[in-house]
């Protein structure tokens, strides 16, 4: 279990700044959530703690680990941050069934395969999915893919784990269902979560704390409780407002 | 819709059935009725021919997909330097006939006179050879593999490889576990086509491998037709043969992970780190030796008196007097204007054939445009031989330039109906709706709403047949005798007779018009078509 630390990061694509002294502090077993508007940085902020992207200058610190230093060149890949992650559009293996799926990280990480399946089995009971180990993702609905994306994130005991926008593809009843869990089997193994959503009531519901970001920039961090009433949470009450 | 009788529909049919499919059932019942059919194919001749097919297709679909594989994973996942560049260069092949890659690593490793055998000393590399074959046709073939691929991972959503990334996957875990299977169908449709391509080729295969002393099956049915007496049913025979083996890989389905819903991200650039100079070297030195070698060597050799002296005094513009003596001369004339009139009724008949499938309901028109397709797919040397069967009599067309122009819409037409399928696709039916309820119909409605709307896949689907025709070989050969001359047949001939330096001035014509044909359609086609 890790905090996360970014200090001062900045990162452009094709001269276009999207990150400029971005600063975050995540305490570990923390849940946090980056709320804002599409395209205004989120996914960008994940990946660079992934470290699927490469900041332009700044430093990220995982636990007591310097993942990243720009102005020292100091570089961890990802396959060696131990950080899980669950990608917006699941990025579930279609050659693989749900079981060799979720097993891949122990598999990577050499666990023999008596071992792997044991823990997989049991993973796959904790997201509901049980039972469904031979299928392919094919044969799965959205909801279950998603679980086997949140399985798949979570076997290697990650000291953090990453979701963006793990639930923007299903519908009202099934996402408040999968964020009801989501929360459970955090609060179970306390690792640290930064969760992306540019849904307030999810991200009020769910969060121990919230960013709200604007064009890569930190308008508020706060509860979910000193956040509620912030006026660019509400726009319509805005308007009525100016009205 | 109305059920009624559909002129146009039935005109079409029979076009498409006369000129493509009647030639080759003829082809197939000649071959299998002849008494000497098993006499034929278990010849010892026949068999030499059948296992260098097979041997020339496997080694170059193996090379062609250990080239274009790396090549298409390097210049769309990881951050080699130069990529767009990359990309064009390594794409020009996919125009350039295969003979004219003959020529000019004939003219480079000649075992005798080879350029580069001059500077690596004589015999050092030798063309003439299975070896030196397989690297020309795998040269001219890779784009297939390379440009498929590289579709196949464009489309692919990279979260995929990313996922693998984020579960402790270094790069070539990602690659083995991830990419690769990602790349599994385009890699065998691709590799299935150039096994295809390269069983049906003709011109290099025949101008190597006779100095070679190979044999193949599309050269000996040349062989088998050109001996004369009974020629034909050995041919026929021989042609059964070589339409089975290139159907082959039709069969040869990957089993298709269905694509998951996904908004497919950015990649993610894999970072080559210390390999990343090296790599890029060597694409670098790839890209000379394969793409610009080649075409320098032919525009080089073009220049010389004698091919392979590469001193000052060696380089003369004689070689260019070749172009007015009136044989080579008139066979570029007629290759304009034999591929200017295919590509023209090709847009035509095409056109009718694309309208028909894309713009109506009618029952047979999905069997159509597969009709359309199956000449393309033919080897060249098994569509010619049934041509001669349909055209001798009684009309008496062989070896007359009209074989051709049919020999060229059949087998190309196919080309048209595709592009301008595609942009049909595209119009609005409110649009000849809206026409027809102002009163235009029939030709009006043709020439002021539906030929505007589609000029520019007309325009295109009229450069897509122009290109191959202007430098069509195989067909060519086999249809026309002396006394009828086209670019390929004088440059098959000069081969043959052993005159690089003329055999180079043609080819250098047909390279260049090639390169502004190409750059042409994809002006007209805003980057549409051509590379
Ligand atoms: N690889 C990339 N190349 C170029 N621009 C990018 C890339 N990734 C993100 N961007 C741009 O950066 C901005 C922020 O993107 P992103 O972090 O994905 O936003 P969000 O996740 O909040 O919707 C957007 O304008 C997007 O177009
Ligand atoms: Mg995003």
């Amino acid at each position: 279990m890790s905090s996360v630390t970014l200090t001062d990061l900045h990162k452009a694509f094709d001269g276009n700044p999207v990150l400029h002294g971005f600063e975050l502090e995540v305490a570990q077993g923390e849940f946090v959530s980056l709320l804002g508007a599409s395209g205004c940085g989120k996914t960008t902020v994940l990946r660079l703690v992934a470290g699927l992207e490469e900041p332009d200058r700044g430093r990220i610190t995982v636990g007591d680990r310097v993942v990243c230093d720009a102005s020292k060149g100091t570089w961890i890949p990802p396959e060696a941050r131990r950080i899980g992650m669950v990608f917006q559009s699941y990025a579930v293996w279609p050659h693989m069934t749900v079981l060799e799926n979720v097993a891949y990280p122990l598999k990577v990480a050499g666990v023999a395969r008596a071992e792997r399946e044991a823990h997989t089995l049991t993973i796959l009971e904790r997201v509901g999915l049980a039972g469904l180990e031979g299928r392919r993702p094919a044969q799965l609905s959205g909801g279950q893919q998603q679980r086997v994306a949140l399985a798949r994130g979570l076997i290697m005991e990650p000291d953090v784990l990453l979701l963006d926008e793990p639930l923007s593809n299903l519908d009202a009843k099934l996402r408040i269902r999968m964020r009801a869990d989501i929360r459970r089997i955090q609060k179970e193994s306390g690792f640290t979560v930064i969760y992306v959503t540019h849904d307030q009531d999810e991200a009020l519901a769910i969060s121990d704390r919230l960013v709200i970001m604007e064009e890569g920039v930190i308008l508020a961090v706060g509860s979910p409780d000193e956040v509620r009433d912030h006026a660019f949470l509400s726009p319509e009450a805005e308007h009525e407002e100016r009205a | 819709m109305r059920r009624r009788f559909e002129p146009r529909f039935w005109i079409a049919l029979a076009a498409v059935f006369v000129l493509g499919i009647l030639p080759l059932v003829l082809v197939l019942s000649r071959g299998v009725s002849s008494g000497a059919f098993w006499e034929t194919v278990t010849s010892e001749e026949a068999v030499d021919a059948v296992l260098g097919t097979l041997q020339l297709s496997a080694g170059t679909t193996l090379l062609a997909l250990l080239i274009g594989a790396p090549l298409a994973w390097l210049t769309t996942r990881t951050d080699l330097p130069w990529r767009g560049f990359f990309r064009s260069m390594l794409t020009i092949p996919y125009i350039i006939p295969p003979y004219i890659a003959a020529v000019a690593w004939i003219n480079l490793a000649n075992p005798e006179v080879g350029a580069l055998n001059s500077l690596l000393g004589k015999g050092a590399l030798d063309i003439y050879s299975m070896t030196g074959l397989t690297w020309v046709m795998a040269l001219s073939f890779y784009p297939y593999v390379f440009l498929t691929v590289r579709a196949a991972l464009l489309s692919a959503d990279p979260s995929l490889e990313d996922a693998a990334r984020m579960s402790g996957a270094r790069t070539w875990r990602v690659l083995r576990d991830v990419s690769l299977p990602l790349m599994r169908p385009a890699l065998i449709a691709s590799g299935g086509l150039v096994f295809m391509v390269t069983a049906s080729a003709f011109g290099a295969p025949a101008l190597i491998g006779n100095a070679a002393r190979l044999d193949f099956l599309s050269t000996s049915i040349f062989d088998a037709l050109t001996s004369g007496l009974g020629g034909m049913a050995q041919a026929s025979s021989l042609a059964c043969v070589l339409l089975a083996l290139a159907v082959i890989p039709m069969f040869l389905r990957a089993r298709h992970h269905a694509v998951l819903t996904g908004k497919a991200s950015r990649p993610t650039r894999v970072r080559l780190g210390r390999a990343r100079l090296p790599i890029h070297l060597l694409t670098l030195a790839f890209v000379a030796v394969a793409v610009i070698l080649p075409a320098v060597a032919v525009a080089l050799t073009a220049f010389m008196r004698v091919a392979g002296d590469f001193s000052l005094s060696n380089f003369t513009l004689e070689n260019f007097a070749v172009l007015e003596r009136s044989d080579s001369g008139s066979a570029i004339w007629t290759s304009l204007w034999l591929a200017a009139a295919a590509a023209t009724a090709a847009v035509v008949l095409g056109g009718l054939v694309a309208f028909l499938q894309v713009k109506t309901r009618r029952r047979g028109r999905h069997l159509l445009a597969t009709l359309t397709a199956v000449p393309l797919a033919a080897p060249g040397t098994v569509l010619a031989l049934g041509l001669i069967l349909v055209w001798t009599t009684p009309l008496k067309l062989v070896n007359t330039v009209w074989i051709l122009l049919i020999a060229y819409l059949a087998k190309y037409v196919a080309l048209a109906s595709r592009a301008i399928g595609e942009g049909l696709g595209t119009v609005d039916d409110a649009l000849p709706e809206a026409a027809r309820m102002s009163g235009a119909h029939g030709l009006t409605l043709l020439r002021t709403i539906w030929i505007p709307l589609v000029l520019p896949a007309l325009v295109a689907g009229w450069f897509l047949v122009f290109m191959p025709c202007f430098s069509e070989l195989t067909m060519s050969v086999l249809l026309v005798g002396p006394g009828v001359d086209t670019v390929g047949t004088r440059l098959f001939e000069m081969r043959e007779y052993e005159a690089p330096t003329a055999a180079s001035v043609l080819a250098t014509v047909v390279l260049a018009l090639v390169v502004v044909t190409n750059l042409l359609l994809r002006l007209l086609s805003r980057g549409r078509y051509g590379v």
